[in-house]
């Protein structure tokens, strides 16, 4: 060993390592986005977002006198069938003729309407719900400003909402273990269980808000752990867990044909009426229904602007104009100063994106080619990019994921500029 | 001092609206705000992405911000809070494991490959808000206080997490010393 072993010295020298520089790309995408972004209107004494520890105590008290005001609008009791759309208590497994559901992507924002997914969870039946205007889609919940209906499978709780301890032994695998260890749970405040059914389906519902004192609340906090295997893979950021939001929580922990599903409802701190109907109403549309959208972790669906490339098939652009954005929208142009280039848009699902970087996409150029690149777009979307082609020939685009398994690589074929 | 200056001349400016100047106040502060979102998140693309919604938000919010003098503690309180963000999102929606770039070794290199790979596999096993405290303490080179003041967090949490990590972070070496390393097991 050559270093120093000065544990602090190295602790600082690992530290000091790592990249300092934003790229220029970036600071491009920030101009955009204020471009984009207009500024808040502080009406009133200007106010740090930093609280001091008795002020943070005394808005604690007085958002759960809000909370409580309002708790009666959220946690309305949904005791018994729900009177959803199309009840199907055995729909699971079974072809219901629905209407037509669209496809839940996220992050983003949502078009009004009935939506089926079984999001990024290993489920064997899908979970279709409606949504009114202006809710957007964020992995397995939806919101509308602090509100929110998302659903889940909970694999343990935490001992503290500040730890990333979990409890021992392990919370069991039926309804009644989760309720009970919520009940017990100390940095809850629950109210007793009520058998209910929801679409259905056999399960209780309570509802949780968390408990005086409690000092993690909020999305650095932790209320319960999904489990690492029943959901996309998981990566050096840990488990997936649930924060401990501030505001009333209506829950439903249902049993669907032996899984757990938990749907952990809110208005978010300060309701508003027509917010809380409109959670109930989201919650109140879900029925649950055959997979017809299994994601397969290891398979690789692509879909590329205005055109589909199968397997072994080429797709053919042509250098020039760009080509019009199509799935996500208008973009501009990532490399104006490359000249005539063509440009794709593509999403990809069940995949994991790259961006970049070793094990992502790549794009193999033909000889001649003075671009080597990948570039996504400048919008934080996990799953959307673009690609860009500057010289006629054969490019190959190469995409592997490093957890899914998933390895495609397909011909382009860039024509000259006309 | 004049840094500090043309910063606080640029916050007033943005303020009131003035694209131009948060467009060079970003390019002030960006560089700095990656370094610590790179050292919190351990992945330049999650770090890169937490940056530029911090400043989209800073932004936005600029006009709740009381002191112009204090915009960069601000901002960087903002800043952790989106590389927490980030990282929930991201595990949330797809586990992304990234490759890291192995560097040839430098003679010079206070680290060694082992021990950089200790210290690696130690610090993403702890919890982000250990891996902040400790970035702003060791790297930023912040009193505890100044980290308390930056983060929001009461004085002995911020001296909790930091004995904690610390203590896992020296724990990895030590084990080092103690274990021989895979490649060090290795036949010559």
């Amino acid at each position: 060993m050559t270093a120093s072993r000065d544990p602090d010295r190295l602790i600082r020298a690992f530290l000091g390592e790592g990249r300092t520089e934003l790229p220029d790309a970036s600071f491009d995408a920030v101009r955009a986005g204020i471009d984009r972004t207009r500024q808040r209107v502080v009406i009133g004494p200007w106010r740090e977002p930093s609280m001091s520890t008795m002020f943070r105590l005394a808005g604690a008290a007085a958002v759960v006198a809000v909370v409580l005001a309002g708790a009666a609008i959220v946690t309305r009791p949904t005791v018994g069938p729900l009177a959803s759309p199309q009840p199907s208590p055995s729909a699971a497994g079974e072809p219901s003729a629905g209407p037509t559901r669209l496809t839940y992507t996220w992050p983003g924002p949502l078009v009004a309407g009935d939506y089926s997914t079984s999001f990024s969870f290993d489920l064997d039946f899908e979970i279709a719900f409606t949504v009114p205007a202006g809710w957007e889609s964020r992995d397995i919940e939806v919101v509308k400003g602090a509100a929110f209906v998302s659903f889940q499978l909970v694999a343990n709780t935490f001992t503290d909402p500040c730890s990333n301890k979990e409890t021992t032994p392990a919370v069991g695998p039926t309804v009644d273990d989760l309720a009970t260890a919520l009940v017990a749970d100390p940095a809850l405040r629950v109210t007793a269980p009520k058998a209910v059914q929801l679409a259905g389906y056999p399960g209780v519902s309570l509802t949780y808000d968390p408990a005086e004192g409690v000092s993690c609340v909020g999305e650095d906090s932790r209320t319960w752990a999904l489990p690492a295997d029943r959901i996309l893979p998981v990566g050096p950021l840990g488990p997936p867990t649930w924060p401990l939001r501030a505001g009333t929580h209506r829950v439903w922990i249902l049993d669907i044909n032996g899984t757990r599903l938990v749907i952990d409802a809110s208005a978010g701190p300060t309701p508003a009426a027509p917010l809380s109907a409109e959670v109930q109403a989201v919650v109140d549309s879900v029925q649950f229904g055959p997979l017809t959208h299994p994601i397969t972790i290891g398979a690789c669906t692509l879909n590329i602007d205005h055109q589909s490339s199968p397997p072994g098939q080429p797709l053919e652009v042509t250098l020039g104009p760009t080509l019009p954005g199509g799935l996500n929208g208008p973009a501009p142009n990532p490399f104006p100063s490359l000249g005539p280039v063509a440009w794709l848009n593509f999403r990809g699902e069940g995949w994991q994106e790259g961006r970049g970087s070793p094990g992502g996409p790549r794009m193999i150029p033909p000889p001649g080619a003075t671009t080597t690149g990948f570039q996504t777009t400048t919008t934080v979307n996990g799953y959307a990019g673009s690609w860009v082609f500057d010289a006629p020939g054969t490019w190959w685009v190469k995409f592997t994921g490093d957890l899914s398994g998933c390895v495609r690589q397909f011909p382009v074929i860039v024509h000259p500029a006309p | 001092m004049e840094v500090v200056r043309v910063q606080t001349a640029l916050v007033n400016r943005a303020r009131q609206g003035d694209r131009e100047a948060f467009d060079a106040l970003a390019r002030l502060v960006g560089d700095r705000c990656m370094a610590i979102a790179v050292r919190i998140l351990r992945d330049t693309d999650l770090a890169d992405d937490a940056v530029q919604t911090a400043l989209i938000t800073a932004w936005r919010d600029l006009r709740t911000l009381r002191d112009s003098n204090r915009f960069e503690p601000w901002l960087h309180r903002i800043l952790t809070r989106e590389c927490y963000a980030e990282a929930r999102r991201r595990t949330r929606r797809s586990g992304v494991v990234r490759v890291l770039v192995l560097r040839d070794t430098d003679p010079g290199d206070v680290l060694g490959v082992d021990v950089r790979d200790q210290l690696d596999r130690a610090f993403r096993r702890l919890t982000l808000e250990q891996r902040a405290v400790l970035v702003f303490h060791h790297y930023l080179g912040l009193s505890t206080a100044e980290v308390a003041d930056r983060l929001d967090l009461p004085l002995g949490t911020v001296k909790s997490r930091l004995h904690h990590a610390m203590t896992a972070m020296r724990a990895s070496l030590a084990a080092d010393e103690r274990t021989p390393s895979l490649s060090q097991e290795r036949p010559a």
